[in-house]
């Protein structure tokens, strides 16, 4: 017999043993040439397994960490309204899955994805405190996204568990008030008041509803979260892949959960910047070479968080 | 759905998969189902699922929407479960369906597995061992979708040829072949670049 065919190769390295051909696996037993062929091929199924199961890259492009207010009101949004919808799909009144609207829904959703995108690009000029533009656009789109959040509800909940309309306007009251004070309070204290708040406003089912989805989110968040801020790490500081990793270990060991247990949002950027301990241990981790560029990287951080602070204050004593 | 006991609740429901055939149980299979209430073993397949999706779909965001409406899908058919005779090719058909469904409202083509599978496929080298595996992922996403999904299903998820015909639908001698033809046409995008 003559020398295997690359196709007749290829069918003995992906074919169990049994079905194979008799004939070329006889050949290629006792064929140094196609022995030596076959091993390549069977190397290539390993590669081909390595190449489908590597996660790619991230991208190359700047990614911001999920910021507070931006996470917070889509985070709302997109969970609190998902979860209505539960309610929704869950009744078992017959109009509801006729009822339903899910592209409008879906529109929206992408909706405030893109609000939060702007969001956070406008809030990086906060930094700079004399940005009076930057100042008025991010509290123009914080209001936006506090509207379209109650839209969003209200589309989910109708008709079968409609939001009452002073449901509505008690959510929105809420939402301001809470978002006003999530860059500026004590996280914990903060969080207690938002639970309390929630609870006033929900029917106790929908309440427990929320609160369970609060506490998935948070966990699908923290994930997410050092994703992304291991992410604007390796751009503002240029890091290779292999130097990122080592930064994932120390974020997923340390990094407090707890801080995203409940309320809405939680930056994981914000959080590194307020604790030292952890910065600290991101520090030890890289080359002393980073650590300039990490040191500018947390006051730019820093201002960032006092700018949205000086503009939601000014905003707020209005 | 019971609240608190969704297992991605951060998604619309509104994708209905249709056609799944169900036959048998296992007890392996009910403690798949059980172990898929856990949200940390959920996570796990979500994470498999993921991939899949996004290796159909070539889209981050929309593998994002694929996968949640896939357990979304698992979770309101629960009561369906017991009858289940095997849970990971029952997962990825409906990951599958999902994603043609999804692609259908995309790209508004027929709900199918589409690609030019019927094709003279030349012979060619194997892939040298030393070739990027970056170039590999770019070159399978040139490839019909039904040769990406049989990649996708056996190298990336690791589905026996049976699992993997049990998903698409087709015979084993069917799959063999439809793997043979993928594998032919990764070489030859691979040499392309």
């Amino acid at each position: 017999m003559s020398h295997a065919t690359d196709a007749e190769l290829l069918d003995l390295a992906l074919l169990p043993a049994n079905d194979a051909d008799g004939d070329v696996s006889r050949h290629v037993s006792a064929c140094a040439e196609c022995t030596r062929r076959l091993d390549e091929v069977q190397a290539e199924q390993g590669l081909l397994r390595r190449a489908f199961t590597e996660e790619p890259r991230t991208a190359a492009a700047r990614v911001r960490p999920i910021r507070w207010i931006a996470a917070a009101w889509l985070f709302v949004a997109i969970g609190v309204g998902a979860t209505a919808s539960l309610l929704v799909t869950s009744s078992r009144a017959p109009s509801t899955a006729s009822s339903y609207r899910p592209m409008r829904v879906r529109q929206m959703e992408r909706d405030l994805d893109s609000l939060q995108r702007k969001i956070s690009t406008t809030r990086e000029a906060l930094a700079d405190p004399t940005s009076e533009p930057a100042a008025r656009d991010y509290v123009r789109l914080v209001l936006e996204g506090e509207d379209r959040f109650v839209e969003l509800l209200s589309s989910y909940c109708d008709p079968s568990v409609p939001l009452a309309e002073g449901q509505k306007t008690a959510l929105k009251s809420l939402l301001d008030h809470f978002l006003g004070r999530v860059d500026v309070d004590e996280r914990k204290q903060l969080e207690e008041e938002f639970l309390a708040r929630l609870s006033a406003v929900l029917s106790p089912d929908q309440y427990g509803i929320v609160r369970e989805y609060l506490r998935q989110e948070a966990d699908k968040i923290w994930t997410r979260g050092i994703d992304e801020l291991l992410a604007d790490l390796a751009v503002a500081l240029d890091l290779r892949f292999s130097e990122v990793e080592p930064l994932r270990g120390v974020l997923t060991q340390d990094f407090p959960k707890s801080a995203l247990s409940a309320i809405p949002g939680g930056d994981p950027g914000e959080i590194l910047v307020e604790e030292p301990g952890l910065t600290g241990r991101i520090r030890g981790k890289l080359r002393p070479t980073y650590h300039g560029a990490f040191d500018a990287y947390l006051a730019h951080e820093r201002r960032e968080k006092e700018g949205v602070r000086r503009v939601m204050q000014t905003f707020r004593s209005k | 759905m019971i609240a608190g006991r969704s297992l991605f609740p951060g998604a619309s429901i509104y994708c209905n998969v249709p056609g799944l055939v169900i036959t048998g149980c296992t007890r392996d299979m009910v403690q798949d189902i059980e172990a898929l209430s856990d949200h940390g073993v959920a996570a796990r397949y979500f994470r498999r699922v993921h991939g899949f999706c996004r290796s159909l779909l070539r889209d981050n965001s929309e593998a994002d929407d694929a996968c949640q409406e896939v357990f979304l899908t698992v979770s309101r058919r629960r009561e369906e479960l017991p009858a289940v005779r095997r849970f990971v090719p029952w997962l990825f058909k409906i990951a599958l369906l999902t994603c043609l469904h999804l692609r259908r409202q995309r790209d508004r083509v027929p709900e199918t597995l589409v690609g030019d599978t019927e094709d003279a496929v030349r012979s060619h080298p194997p892939l040298d061992r030393s070739e990027e595996t970056s170039k590999i992922r770019e070159a399978s996403e040139r490839l019909p979708e039904r040769y990406r999904a049989v990649l996708a299903l056996h190298y990336q998820q690791g589905l026996t040829h049976e699992e993997v015909a049990e998903v698409l639908g087709v015979s084993r001698g069917a799959l063999r072949v439809l793997l043979h033809r993928a594998v032919m046409r990764l070489r030859e995008e691979v040499k392309k670049k």
